[in-house]
Protein backbone atom coordinates (compact mmCIF):
# COMPACT_ATOMS: atom_id res chain seq x y z
CA UNK A 1 0.00 0.00 0.00
CA UNK A 2 1.27 3.53 -0.62
CA UNK A 3 1.37 5.12 2.35
CA UNK A 4 1.38 8.72 1.22
CA UNK A 5 -1.42 7.70 -1.53
CA UNK A 6 -3.46 11.02 -0.84
CA UNK A 7 -1.07 13.58 -0.76
CA UNK A 8 -0.10 11.97 -4.01
CA UNK A 9 -3.64 12.01 -5.50
CA UNK A 10 -4.20 15.58 -4.32
CA UNK A 11 -1.08 16.52 -5.96
CA UNK A 12 -1.53 14.55 -8.95
CA UNK A 13 -5.45 16.81 -9.14
CA UNK A 14 -3.68 19.81 -8.88
CA UNK A 15 -1.40 19.43 -11.96
CA UNK A 16 -1.97 22.24 -14.87
CA UNK A 17 -3.31 20.66 -17.84
CA UNK A 18 -3.00 21.48 -21.44
CA UNK A 19 -4.70 21.40 -24.31
CA UNK A 20 -3.18 20.06 -27.55
CA UNK A 21 -2.70 22.99 -30.05
CA UNK A 22 -4.72 22.38 -32.71
CA UNK A 23 -1.42 22.22 -35.74
CA UNK A 24 -0.42 18.71 -33.28
CA UNK A 25 -3.39 17.24 -34.82
CA UNK A 26 -2.39 18.45 -38.32
CA UNK A 27 0.74 17.31 -37.97
CA UNK A 28 -0.27 13.70 -36.81
CA UNK A 29 -3.10 13.70 -39.81
CA UNK A 30 -0.17 14.32 -42.09
CA UNK A 31 2.13 11.29 -40.73
CA UNK A 32 -0.90 9.53 -41.06
CA UNK A 33 -1.04 10.70 -44.81
CA UNK A 34 2.57 8.97 -44.55
CA UNK A 35 1.32 6.04 -46.59
CA UNK A 36 1.09 8.12 -49.71
CA UNK A 37 4.53 9.56 -49.37
CA UNK A 38 5.79 6.12 -48.85
CA UNK A 39 3.70 4.86 -52.30
CA UNK A 40 4.68 8.20 -54.39
CA UNK A 41 8.53 7.81 -53.31
CA UNK A 42 8.52 3.98 -54.05
CA UNK A 43 7.46 5.36 -57.45
CA UNK A 44 10.41 7.58 -58.16
CA UNK A 45 13.09 4.75 -56.89
CA UNK A 46 15.33 3.12 -59.38
CA UNK A 47 14.66 -0.10 -60.93
CA UNK A 48 17.72 -3.00 -61.02
CA UNK A 49 17.64 -5.91 -62.75
CA UNK A 50 18.38 -9.14 -61.07
CA UNK A 51 20.61 -10.93 -62.16
CA UNK A 52 20.11 -14.25 -64.05
CA UNK A 53 20.87 -16.44 -61.42
CA UNK A 54 18.80 -15.07 -59.22
CA UNK A 55 15.75 -16.02 -61.67
CA UNK A 56 17.20 -19.67 -62.13
CA UNK A 57 17.09 -20.30 -58.41
CA UNK A 58 13.58 -18.74 -58.00
CA UNK A 59 13.01 -21.76 -60.86
CA UNK A 60 14.70 -23.84 -58.69
CA UNK A 61 12.68 -23.51 -55.85
CA UNK A 62 9.78 -23.42 -57.88
CA UNK A 63 10.26 -27.00 -59.04
CA UNK A 64 8.84 -30.03 -56.89
CA UNK A 65 12.14 -31.80 -55.10
CA UNK A 66 12.38 -35.23 -56.49
CA UNK A 67 14.25 -36.99 -53.29
CA UNK A 68 15.58 -40.64 -54.41
CA UNK A 69 15.69 -43.53 -51.62
CA UNK A 70 17.57 -45.86 -51.08
CA UNK A 71 16.29 -49.56 -52.33
CA UNK A 72 16.40 -52.04 -49.90
CA UNK A 73 15.38 -55.74 -49.71
CA UNK A 74 14.39 -56.10 -46.17
CA UNK A 75 10.94 -57.26 -45.78
CA UNK A 76 10.35 -54.75 -42.28
CA UNK A 77 11.74 -51.56 -44.11
CA UNK A 78 9.45 -52.83 -47.43
CA UNK A 79 6.43 -52.21 -45.19
CA UNK A 80 7.91 -49.10 -43.89
CA UNK A 81 8.31 -47.57 -47.26
CA UNK A 82 4.58 -49.01 -48.46
CA UNK A 83 3.37 -47.15 -45.35
CA UNK A 84 6.00 -44.23 -45.94
CA UNK A 85 4.74 -44.72 -50.19
CA UNK A 86 0.91 -43.99 -48.80
CA UNK A 87 1.38 -41.15 -46.80
CA UNK A 88 3.51 -39.57 -49.17
CA UNK A 89 0.90 -39.70 -51.63
CA UNK A 90 -1.53 -38.63 -49.57
CA UNK A 91 0.04 -35.72 -48.63
CA UNK A 92 1.02 -35.15 -52.77
CA UNK A 93 -2.92 -35.57 -53.04
CA UNK A 94 -3.38 -32.93 -50.46
CA UNK A 95 -0.84 -30.85 -51.05
CA UNK A 96 -2.38 -30.53 -54.91
CA UNK A 97 -5.63 -30.19 -53.80
CA UNK A 98 -4.56 -27.09 -51.42
CA UNK A 99 -2.48 -25.87 -54.42
CA UNK A 100 -5.44 -26.25 -57.22
CA UNK A 101 -8.16 -24.35 -54.60
CA UNK A 102 -5.60 -21.97 -53.61
CA UNK A 103 -4.37 -20.76 -57.41
CA UNK A 104 -6.98 -22.70 -59.65
CA UNK A 105 -3.75 -22.08 -62.21
CA UNK A 106 -3.31 -25.20 -64.81
CA UNK A 107 -0.38 -26.80 -65.24
CA UNK A 108 1.87 -25.51 -67.97
CA UNK A 109 1.50 -28.06 -71.19
CA UNK A 110 4.90 -28.00 -73.83
CA UNK A 111 4.65 -28.46 -76.85
CA UNK A 112 7.91 -28.90 -79.66
CA UNK A 113 7.24 -27.98 -83.23
CA UNK A 114 9.75 -28.01 -86.25
CA UNK A 115 9.26 -26.00 -89.57
CA UNK A 116 11.10 -24.29 -92.17
CA UNK A 117 11.81 -20.87 -93.33
CA UNK A 118 13.94 -19.16 -95.86
CA UNK A 119 16.59 -16.78 -94.80
CA UNK A 120 19.28 -14.22 -97.08
CA UNK A 121 22.66 -14.95 -95.51
CA UNK A 122 23.55 -11.89 -97.69
CA UNK A 123 21.48 -9.87 -95.26
CA UNK A 124 23.52 -11.35 -91.91
CA UNK A 125 27.35 -10.22 -92.71
CA UNK A 126 28.59 -8.45 -90.33
CA UNK A 127 30.57 -5.61 -92.24
CA UNK A 128 30.39 -3.05 -89.59
CA UNK A 129 33.77 -3.65 -88.48
CA UNK A 130 35.31 -2.54 -91.89
CA UNK A 131 35.65 1.02 -91.13
CA UNK A 132 36.28 1.05 -87.37
CA UNK A 133 39.61 1.76 -87.24
CA UNK A 134 38.98 5.24 -88.99
CA UNK A 135 36.56 6.06 -86.89
CA UNK A 136 38.50 5.26 -83.56
CA UNK A 137 41.43 7.35 -85.16
CA UNK A 138 38.83 10.21 -85.74
CA UNK A 139 37.45 9.85 -82.30
CA UNK A 140 41.50 10.09 -80.66
CA UNK A 141 42.05 13.18 -82.90
CA UNK A 142 39.29 14.38 -81.75
CA UNK A 143 39.84 13.74 -77.81
CA UNK A 144 43.77 15.11 -78.17
CA UNK A 145 42.53 18.74 -80.31
CA UNK A 146 43.03 21.47 -78.71
CA UNK A 147 40.33 23.34 -81.21
CA UNK A 148 38.06 20.59 -80.56
CA UNK A 149 38.14 21.04 -76.95
CA UNK A 150 37.51 24.51 -77.03
CA UNK A 151 34.51 24.73 -79.03
CA UNK A 152 31.19 24.74 -77.34
CA UNK A 153 29.63 21.27 -78.61
CA UNK A 154 33.07 19.37 -77.53
CA UNK A 155 31.30 17.57 -74.17
CA UNK A 156 28.26 17.15 -76.13
CA UNK A 157 29.56 15.25 -79.37
CA UNK A 158 32.25 13.28 -76.57
CA UNK A 159 28.99 12.22 -74.73
CA UNK A 160 26.94 11.50 -77.81
CA UNK A 161 29.82 9.62 -78.99
CA UNK A 162 30.07 7.74 -75.96
CA UNK A 163 26.47 7.02 -75.60
CA UNK A 164 26.53 5.44 -79.10
CA UNK A 165 29.55 3.08 -78.64
CA UNK A 166 27.70 1.81 -75.69
CA UNK A 167 24.50 1.04 -77.77
CA UNK A 168 26.70 -0.75 -80.05
CA UNK A 169 28.08 -2.94 -77.42
CA UNK A 170 25.31 -3.72 -76.31
CA UNK A 171 23.69 -4.80 -79.77
CA UNK A 172 26.72 -6.56 -80.12
CA UNK A 173 26.94 -8.51 -76.77
CA UNK A 174 22.98 -9.51 -77.25
CA UNK A 175 24.23 -11.09 -81.02
CA UNK A 176 26.78 -13.35 -78.92
CA UNK A 177 24.05 -14.56 -76.62
CA UNK A 178 20.79 -14.97 -79.23
CA UNK A 179 22.88 -15.74 -82.15
CA UNK A 180 22.43 -13.65 -85.61
CA UNK A 181 19.58 -12.01 -86.68
CA UNK A 182 18.59 -9.37 -89.45
CA UNK A 183 17.09 -7.43 -86.36
CA UNK A 184 20.52 -7.33 -84.56
CA UNK A 185 22.39 -6.16 -87.72
CA UNK A 186 19.21 -3.32 -88.76
CA UNK A 187 19.96 -2.09 -85.49
CA UNK A 188 23.61 -1.84 -85.73
CA UNK A 189 22.91 -0.05 -89.11
CA UNK A 190 20.77 2.59 -87.55
CA UNK A 191 23.76 3.13 -84.70
CA UNK A 192 26.37 3.10 -87.66
CA UNK A 193 24.22 5.64 -89.41
CA UNK A 194 24.19 8.18 -86.04
CA UNK A 195 28.08 7.33 -85.65
CA UNK A 196 29.11 8.39 -88.99
CA UNK A 197 26.98 11.52 -88.94
CA UNK A 198 28.88 12.37 -85.68
CA UNK A 199 32.41 11.32 -86.91
CA UNK A 200 31.93 13.67 -90.06
CA UNK A 201 30.67 16.13 -87.01
CA UNK A 202 34.13 15.71 -84.87
CA UNK A 203 36.33 15.90 -88.17
CA UNK A 204 34.97 19.02 -89.03
CA UNK A 205 36.22 20.39 -85.11
CA UNK A 206 39.81 18.44 -85.55
CA UNK B 1 23.49 -7.44 -133.00
CA UNK B 2 19.53 -7.78 -132.72
CA UNK B 3 17.87 -5.80 -130.48
CA UNK B 4 16.53 -8.54 -128.25
CA UNK B 5 19.84 -9.83 -128.80
CA UNK B 6 21.42 -7.52 -126.81
CA UNK B 7 18.81 -7.44 -124.17
CA UNK B 8 18.81 -11.14 -123.35
CA UNK B 9 22.56 -10.75 -122.70
CA UNK B 10 22.47 -7.79 -120.59
CA UNK B 11 19.82 -9.53 -118.54
CA UNK B 12 21.87 -12.47 -118.74
CA UNK B 13 25.28 -10.69 -117.14
CA UNK B 14 23.20 -8.70 -114.75
CA UNK B 15 21.61 -12.09 -113.17
CA UNK B 16 24.25 -13.14 -110.89
CA UNK B 17 24.31 -9.38 -109.37
CA UNK B 18 20.52 -9.87 -108.16
CA UNK B 19 21.27 -13.56 -107.38
CA UNK B 20 20.50 -13.62 -103.46
CA UNK B 21 21.63 -16.71 -101.53
CA UNK B 22 18.50 -18.59 -100.18
CA UNK B 23 18.88 -20.91 -97.59
CA UNK B 24 16.48 -23.13 -96.02
CA UNK B 25 16.53 -23.19 -92.17
CA UNK B 26 14.97 -25.64 -89.56
CA UNK B 27 12.71 -23.54 -87.18
CA UNK B 28 12.28 -25.99 -84.11
CA UNK B 29 9.95 -24.05 -81.50
CA UNK B 30 9.20 -25.22 -77.88
CA UNK B 31 5.57 -24.05 -76.84
CA UNK B 32 4.70 -23.62 -73.38
CA UNK B 33 1.04 -22.94 -72.61
CA UNK B 34 -0.06 -21.69 -69.22
CA UNK B 35 -3.46 -20.61 -67.51
CA UNK B 36 -3.62 -18.29 -64.63
CA UNK B 37 -6.70 -17.33 -62.74
CA UNK B 38 -7.11 -14.02 -62.38
CA UNK B 39 -8.68 -11.45 -59.41
CA UNK B 40 -8.67 -7.89 -58.59
CA UNK B 41 -4.95 -7.10 -57.37
CA UNK B 42 -2.56 -9.44 -59.79
CA UNK B 43 -0.37 -8.01 -61.82
CA UNK B 44 1.72 -9.44 -64.77
CA UNK B 45 5.05 -8.89 -65.20
CA UNK B 46 6.84 -9.68 -67.90
CA UNK B 47 10.78 -9.22 -68.53
CA UNK B 48 11.40 -10.52 -72.24
CA UNK B 49 14.76 -10.69 -74.00
CA UNK B 50 14.84 -10.90 -78.03
CA UNK B 51 11.06 -11.22 -77.46
CA UNK B 52 7.70 -10.34 -79.71
CA UNK B 53 5.27 -9.39 -77.10
CA UNK B 54 1.87 -9.46 -77.78
CA UNK B 55 -0.82 -8.47 -75.30
CA UNK B 56 -4.40 -8.71 -75.78
CA UNK B 57 -8.15 -8.59 -73.93
CA UNK B 58 -11.22 -10.82 -73.01
CA UNK B 59 -13.98 -11.37 -70.62
CA UNK B 60 -12.69 -14.22 -69.52
CA UNK B 61 -11.26 -13.89 -65.39
CA UNK B 62 -8.09 -16.20 -67.04
CA UNK B 63 -4.87 -14.57 -67.76
CA UNK B 64 -3.92 -17.14 -70.48
CA UNK B 65 -0.33 -17.46 -71.34
CA UNK B 66 1.86 -18.84 -74.58
CA UNK B 67 5.33 -18.65 -74.72
CA UNK B 68 7.40 -19.80 -77.93
CA UNK B 69 10.90 -20.03 -77.98
CA UNK B 70 12.38 -20.40 -81.03
CA UNK B 71 15.84 -21.70 -82.38
CA UNK B 72 16.47 -21.37 -86.30
CA UNK B 73 19.24 -22.97 -87.36
CA UNK B 74 20.16 -24.84 -91.26
CA UNK B 75 21.04 -28.17 -89.12
CA UNK B 76 18.18 -29.16 -87.04
CA UNK B 77 20.14 -30.91 -84.09
CA UNK B 78 22.42 -27.35 -84.17
CA UNK B 79 18.34 -25.48 -83.32
CA UNK B 80 17.55 -28.55 -80.75
CA UNK B 81 21.01 -28.25 -78.94
CA UNK B 82 20.75 -24.13 -78.76
CA UNK B 83 16.99 -24.25 -77.66
CA UNK B 84 18.01 -25.46 -74.43
CA UNK B 85 20.09 -22.32 -73.82
CA UNK B 86 16.91 -20.28 -73.45
CA UNK B 87 15.14 -20.66 -70.17
CA UNK B 88 12.21 -19.31 -68.85
CA UNK B 89 10.28 -18.55 -65.90
CA UNK B 90 5.96 -18.42 -66.16
CA UNK B 91 5.28 -18.51 -62.35
CA UNK B 92 2.91 -16.99 -60.16
CA UNK B 93 4.66 -15.22 -56.85
CA UNK B 94 2.00 -13.90 -54.37
CA UNK B 95 0.02 -11.17 -56.40
CA UNK B 96 2.21 -11.52 -59.44
CA UNK B 97 2.66 -13.77 -62.40
CA UNK B 98 5.80 -13.27 -63.16
CA UNK B 99 6.89 -14.17 -67.52
CA UNK B 100 10.70 -14.26 -68.31
CA UNK B 101 12.96 -15.61 -70.87
CA UNK B 102 16.80 -15.33 -70.61
CA UNK B 103 20.11 -17.42 -71.70
CA UNK B 104 21.56 -18.75 -68.83
CA UNK B 105 25.08 -17.85 -68.12
CA UNK B 106 25.64 -21.05 -65.57
CA UNK B 107 28.48 -21.90 -67.56
CA UNK B 108 30.74 -19.78 -70.41
CA UNK B 109 28.61 -21.24 -73.53
CA UNK B 110 30.25 -19.09 -76.43
CA UNK B 111 28.13 -17.65 -79.07
CA UNK B 112 25.10 -20.12 -80.29
CA UNK B 113 25.12 -20.83 -83.68
CA UNK B 114 21.22 -20.96 -84.12
CA UNK B 115 19.22 -17.63 -84.05
CA UNK B 116 17.17 -17.47 -81.23
CA UNK B 117 14.31 -15.40 -80.09
CA UNK B 118 10.81 -15.51 -77.84
CA UNK B 119 7.35 -15.11 -78.47
CA UNK B 120 4.76 -14.27 -76.23
CA UNK B 121 1.13 -14.21 -76.90
CA UNK B 122 -0.94 -12.94 -73.37
CA UNK B 123 -4.87 -12.81 -73.12
CA UNK B 124 -5.66 -11.12 -69.90
CA UNK B 125 -8.67 -9.12 -68.48
CA UNK B 126 -8.17 -5.73 -69.41
CA UNK B 127 -8.12 -4.43 -65.89
CA UNK B 128 -4.78 -6.41 -65.23
CA UNK B 129 -2.06 -4.55 -64.49
CA UNK B 130 0.84 -5.29 -66.46
CA UNK B 131 4.69 -4.61 -66.29
CA UNK B 132 6.60 -5.63 -69.23
CA UNK B 133 10.38 -5.24 -69.49
CA UNK B 134 11.48 -5.65 -72.78
CA UNK B 135 15.12 -5.61 -74.42
CA UNK B 136 15.69 -6.13 -77.88
CA UNK B 137 12.20 -6.53 -79.28
CA UNK B 138 8.62 -5.87 -80.15
CA UNK B 139 5.36 -5.07 -78.19
CA UNK B 140 2.16 -5.07 -79.46
CA UNK B 141 -0.22 -4.04 -76.89
CA UNK B 142 -4.03 -3.37 -77.03
CA UNK B 143 -7.37 -2.69 -75.06
CA UNK B 144 -5.70 -2.60 -71.75
CA UNK B 145 -7.83 -0.09 -69.13
CA UNK B 146 -5.91 -0.23 -66.43
CA UNK B 147 -2.06 0.72 -65.28
CA UNK B 148 0.87 -0.16 -67.92
CA UNK B 149 4.37 0.22 -67.36
CA UNK B 150 6.99 0.03 -69.67
CA UNK B 151 10.63 0.01 -69.47
CA UNK B 152 11.94 -1.17 -73.03
CA UNK B 153 15.09 -0.50 -74.76
CA UNK B 154 15.60 -1.39 -78.62
CA UNK B 155 12.27 -2.04 -78.98
CA UNK B 156 9.89 -1.38 -80.97
CA UNK B 157 6.32 -0.80 -78.99
CA UNK B 158 2.14 -0.50 -80.83
CA UNK B 159 -0.17 0.50 -78.26
CA UNK B 160 -3.77 0.51 -79.49
CA UNK B 161 -6.99 1.70 -77.26
CA UNK B 162 -5.16 1.92 -73.89
CA UNK B 163 -6.85 3.61 -70.70
CA UNK B 164 -5.46 4.62 -67.40
CA UNK B 165 -1.77 5.53 -65.49
CA UNK B 166 0.77 4.70 -68.45
CA UNK B 167 4.29 4.97 -67.52
CA UNK B 168 6.85 4.30 -70.69
CA UNK B 169 10.42 4.35 -70.41
CA UNK B 170 12.22 3.80 -73.77
CA UNK B 171 15.46 3.73 -75.11
CA UNK B 172 16.69 3.25 -78.98
CA UNK B 173 13.25 2.15 -79.33
CA UNK B 174 10.03 3.77 -81.59
CA UNK B 175 6.40 3.83 -79.87
CA UNK B 176 3.36 3.75 -81.98
CA UNK B 177 0.33 5.09 -80.04
CA UNK B 178 -3.15 5.04 -81.52
CA UNK B 179 -5.98 6.15 -78.87
CA UNK B 180 -4.09 6.08 -75.30
CA UNK B 181 -5.87 7.99 -73.26
CA UNK B 182 -5.48 8.34 -69.52
CA UNK B 183 -2.32 9.82 -67.31
CA UNK B 184 0.79 9.45 -69.35
CA UNK B 185 4.12 9.54 -68.73
CA UNK B 186 6.51 8.91 -71.32
CA UNK B 187 10.45 9.49 -71.07
CA UNK B 188 12.36 8.28 -74.44
CA UNK B 189 15.95 8.47 -75.55
CA UNK B 190 16.47 8.17 -78.61
CA UNK B 191 13.15 7.02 -79.75
CA UNK B 192 10.82 8.37 -81.84
CA UNK B 193 7.07 8.78 -81.08
CA UNK B 194 3.90 8.47 -83.07
CA UNK B 195 1.01 9.17 -81.22
CA UNK B 196 -2.71 9.48 -82.79
CA UNK B 197 -5.75 10.91 -80.99
CA UNK B 198 -4.13 11.60 -77.56
CA UNK B 199 -6.75 11.98 -74.58
CA UNK B 200 -6.30 12.83 -70.92
CA UNK B 201 -2.97 13.93 -69.64
CA UNK B 202 0.22 13.86 -70.88
CA UNK B 203 3.70 14.24 -69.59
CA UNK B 204 6.59 13.63 -72.09
CA UNK B 205 10.15 14.26 -72.38
CA UNK B 206 12.03 13.77 -74.93
CA UNK B 207 15.97 13.51 -75.82
CA UNK B 208 17.05 13.16 -79.97
CA UNK B 209 13.84 11.97 -81.34
CA UNK B 210 11.48 12.50 -83.73
CA UNK B 211 7.81 13.12 -82.33
CA UNK B 212 4.55 13.54 -84.41
CA UNK B 213 1.23 13.72 -82.23
CA UNK B 214 -2.02 13.85 -83.18
CA UNK B 215 -4.00 16.04 -80.39
CA UNK B 216 -7.99 14.29 -79.81
CA UNK B 217 -10.70 17.48 -78.83
CA UNK B 218 -10.75 15.93 -75.50
CA UNK B 219 -6.88 16.20 -74.62
CA UNK B 220 -6.96 17.39 -71.23
CA UNK B 221 -2.98 18.36 -71.00
CA UNK B 222 0.19 18.30 -72.49
CA UNK B 223 3.51 19.07 -71.17
CA UNK B 224 6.58 18.46 -73.47
CA UNK B 225 9.86 18.57 -72.54
CA UNK B 226 12.11 18.30 -75.92
CA UNK B 227 15.87 18.25 -76.37
CA UNK B 228 17.55 17.88 -79.76
CA UNK B 229 14.27 16.81 -81.55
CA UNK B 230 11.88 17.47 -84.19
CA UNK B 231 8.39 17.87 -82.50
CA UNK B 232 5.33 17.85 -85.08
CA UNK B 233 1.86 19.06 -83.36
CA UNK B 234 -1.25 18.41 -85.53
CA UNK B 235 -4.73 18.67 -84.33
CA UNK B 236 -7.36 19.52 -86.74
CA UNK B 237 -8.97 22.38 -84.62
CA UNK B 238 -5.91 23.60 -83.20
CA UNK B 239 -7.36 27.38 -81.89
CA UNK B 240 -9.39 25.31 -78.86
CA UNK B 241 -5.68 24.88 -77.14
CA UNK B 242 -4.32 27.14 -75.07
CA UNK B 243 -0.22 26.92 -75.68
CA UNK B 244 2.91 27.88 -73.69
CA UNK B 245 5.67 27.52 -75.81
CA UNK B 246 9.74 28.13 -75.14
CA UNK B 247 12.02 27.43 -77.90
CA UNK B 248 16.01 27.49 -77.30
CA UNK B 249 18.00 27.69 -80.64
CA UNK B 250 15.40 25.58 -82.03
CA UNK B 251 13.25 26.58 -85.43
CA UNK B 252 8.93 27.42 -83.93
CA UNK B 253 6.63 26.45 -87.44
CA UNK B 254 3.35 28.48 -85.72
CA UNK B 255 -0.16 28.65 -87.88
CA UNK B 256 -0.64 32.31 -88.94
CA UNK B 257 -4.28 32.10 -88.10
CA UNK B 258 -3.91 31.65 -84.54
CA UNK B 259 -2.26 34.94 -83.74
CA UNK B 260 0.63 33.72 -81.34
CA UNK B 261 1.47 36.20 -78.61
CA UNK B 262 5.80 36.39 -78.32
CA UNK B 263 7.10 37.65 -75.01
CA UNK B 264 10.52 36.96 -76.14
CA UNK B 265 11.64 36.34 -79.93
CA UNK B 266 15.76 36.00 -80.21
CA UNK B 267 17.74 33.48 -82.23
CA UNK B 268 18.48 31.70 -79.21
CA UNK B 269 15.20 32.28 -77.35
CA UNK B 270 11.16 32.27 -78.46
CA UNK B 271 8.90 32.47 -76.11
CA UNK B 272 4.89 32.43 -77.80
CA UNK B 273 1.78 31.59 -76.13
CA UNK B 274 -2.24 31.51 -77.00
CA UNK B 275 -5.35 31.72 -75.24
CA UNK B 276 -8.08 30.40 -76.81
CA UNK B 277 -11.93 32.29 -76.75
CA UNK B 278 -13.44 29.43 -74.61
CA UNK B 279 -13.81 29.69 -70.76
CA UNK B 280 -12.60 25.60 -70.52
CA UNK B 281 -9.74 24.27 -72.66
CA UNK B 282 -6.51 22.26 -72.39
CA UNK B 283 -3.07 23.36 -72.21
CA UNK B 284 -0.44 22.73 -74.06
CA UNK B 285 3.12 23.43 -72.94
CA UNK B 286 6.19 22.65 -74.77
CA UNK B 287 9.73 23.30 -74.13
CA UNK B 288 12.84 22.62 -77.03
CA UNK B 289 16.18 22.89 -77.34
CA UNK B 290 18.04 22.60 -80.13
CA UNK B 291 15.44 21.14 -82.50
CA UNK B 292 12.43 22.07 -83.84
CA UNK B 293 9.03 22.40 -83.51
CA UNK B 294 5.97 22.38 -85.80
CA UNK B 295 2.05 23.43 -84.84
CA UNK B 296 0.51 22.69 -87.72
CA UNK B 297 -4.18 22.15 -88.52
CA UNK B 298 -4.25 18.29 -89.59
CA UNK B 299 -6.79 15.63 -89.62
CA UNK B 300 -5.19 12.61 -87.44
CA UNK B 301 -3.99 9.57 -89.09
CA UNK B 302 -3.77 5.77 -87.78
CA UNK B 303 0.19 5.09 -87.68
Amino acid sequence: MEKNKEILQQTIRSLPSFEAPPQLWDAIEQELDSDQKLQNAIQTLPEYEAPTMVWEQIKKDLEPKIISMPIDNGSRRKSNYRWLAIAASVAILISAGVWFLNTGDAQENIQIVTTEETIYEQLLVADWEEDESIIQEVAQLFVQSKVAQSSLYYNDLLEEYEELETAKEEIEGMMKQYGKATDFIRQISEIELERSTLVKQMATLI
Amino acid sequence: MPLSFRILTFIFLLFPMITWTQTTVKVVTKKIEKTFNYRSGIEVNIEGEKAEVNIETWDKANIQVVLEIIAKHPEQEVAEKDLERVRYLADRVKNKIYLRNYISNEEEQGTPESSLSARYTITLPEDCPVYLKNNFGLANISNLSNNLRINSQFTKMNLTNIQGELDIRTRFGDLIGNGIDGNVSINARRSNLYLNEIKGTFNIQAHYGVLEIFADNNLLDLNLDANKSDVFLYSPDPGIFSYDLTAQSSDLILPNSLGFKFEDNTPNLTKANFKPKQEVYANIAITIQLGSLKVEKKKSKNF
